[in-house]
């Protein structure tokens, strides 16, 4: 598609037409820079997680192309996206949708970043961290966004995958064996992505559908996505508790997966009970919480506690780890 | 290409550079500089 139809299908479908010009922050916002600070934070935990010792200043740089890494990512599902974006409320506000910044560009920062991450990677983190990198990228950039995002209503449940790899990259690039304790972070987050993503496309599936993307909530229907968050999370909270039981968490890291846990159930079990997503309560498109409809609000909650449960969880692994990789040093 | 055009570009080079310049720095480090 040429950058002319592209430009005129968005005007045909609405998207917004700003009269601003381009700064630094729309080409840092192609990176994903929320999305960037999660995936440095889960990739530190995993990296002090490992039974190794760790050289600082190593660690850092493997941290920095880690990151750089999810920034082109991120770049590039921009790119790609850049016609879905414009048809969401959420998104069209983009670089690329707000005719701030051009596709092509987009794609060259993508490809340029990713060439630099994974060599960056493969000197500070040995070869193995730096093929995992260079898939990670492949997978959300090819896999999930090209693929699986537009054609299936498990999208997020495959293309979560991605997500959950940083701490194993972090583990592997640390010089850490594999072992169970490796791949828990990684099943964790990969448990945690689908009630996560579902609470939030239960009040944002209008968006979803506007743009043809069969989230679970478009394709299956309210109830049936409610019913599955709370099976996805009966797995995932036992499964965030094992930790405590392996080595990898201590004493601190039960009391957080145990009492967290309990209340991200609840949360679940009231979600599953309640009517959230039955009706469209997208009152503003860009906030990922703001949504005045009061049926929705168990799916909201849910949404901020599971970001909360999260962080909480690898926070308790980063003290308890890297308190000990101090004491051994 | 128009001014915009050329502005845009600019930044992303600026961009890049430090990307550049990041990992030129990673490996001084690492050699122990």
């Amino acid at each position: 598609m040429s950058d002319t139809t592209f430009e005129q299908s968005l005007e045909l479908a609405g998207a917004p037409k700003t009269a601003r010009i381009a700064g630094p922050k729309d080409y840092i916002a192609l990176l994903k820079p929320r999305v960037m600070s999660l995936v440095v934070f889960t990739a530190l935990v995993g990296y002090v997680c490992a039974p190794v010792k760790n050289n600082p200043v190593i660690m850092a740089i493997a941290i920095i192309a880690i990151a750089l890494g999810a920034g082109a990512s991120g770049a590039l599902n921009m790119w790609y996206d850049a016609d879905i974006d414009g048809l969401m409320k959420r998104t069209r506000m983009r670089p690329i949708p707000a005719g701030l910044v051009a596709k092509d560009e987009a794609l060259f920062m993508g490809l340029v970043c990713s060439f630099v991450s994974v060599a960056l990677l493969a000197l500070s983190g040995g070869l193995v961290a730096a093929g995992l990198l260079a898939f990670t990228i492949f997978f959300y950039a090819v896999v999930y966004s090209i693929w699986l995002k537009r054609h299936t209503p498990n999208n997020i449940v495959i293309g979560g995958l991605a997500g959950a790899l940083p701490p194993f990259i972090g583990w592997v690039a640390a010089g850490g064996a594999l072992s169970l304790n490796a791949f828990l972070p990684l099943l964790i987050i990969f448990l945690w992505t689908p009630p996560h993503s579902w609470a939030l496309a239960l009040y944002k599936a209008s968006d979803y559908a506007n743009a043809n993307v069969p989230m679970m909530p478009v394709v299956k229907g309210a109830k049936a996505t409610r019913i599955q968050i709370f099976v996805y999370s009966l797995f995932l909270v036992p499964l965030a508790i094992l930790p405590a039981f392996t080595g990898l968490g201590g004493m601190m890291y039960l009391g957080t997966s145990s009492v967290l846990g309990a209340i991200f159930l609840i949360l679940a079990y009231k979600l599953m009970r309640s009517n959230a997503g039955e009706i469209d309560g997208c009152a503003d498109g860009r906030s990922l919480y703001e949504d005045k409809a009061k049926l929705n609000r168990p799916a909201r909650d849910l949404f901020a506690f599971s970001l909360i449960y999260l962080t909480a969880l690898f926070i308790a692994l980063l003290l308890e780890n890297g308190f000990s990789q101090m004491a051994g040093a | 290409m128009d001014v915009k055009a050329q502005r845009n570009k600019a930044i992303m080079w600026a961009i890049l550079a430090l990307v550049a310049l990041i990992f030129v720095a990673s490996l001084i480090k690492m050699r122990g500089g």
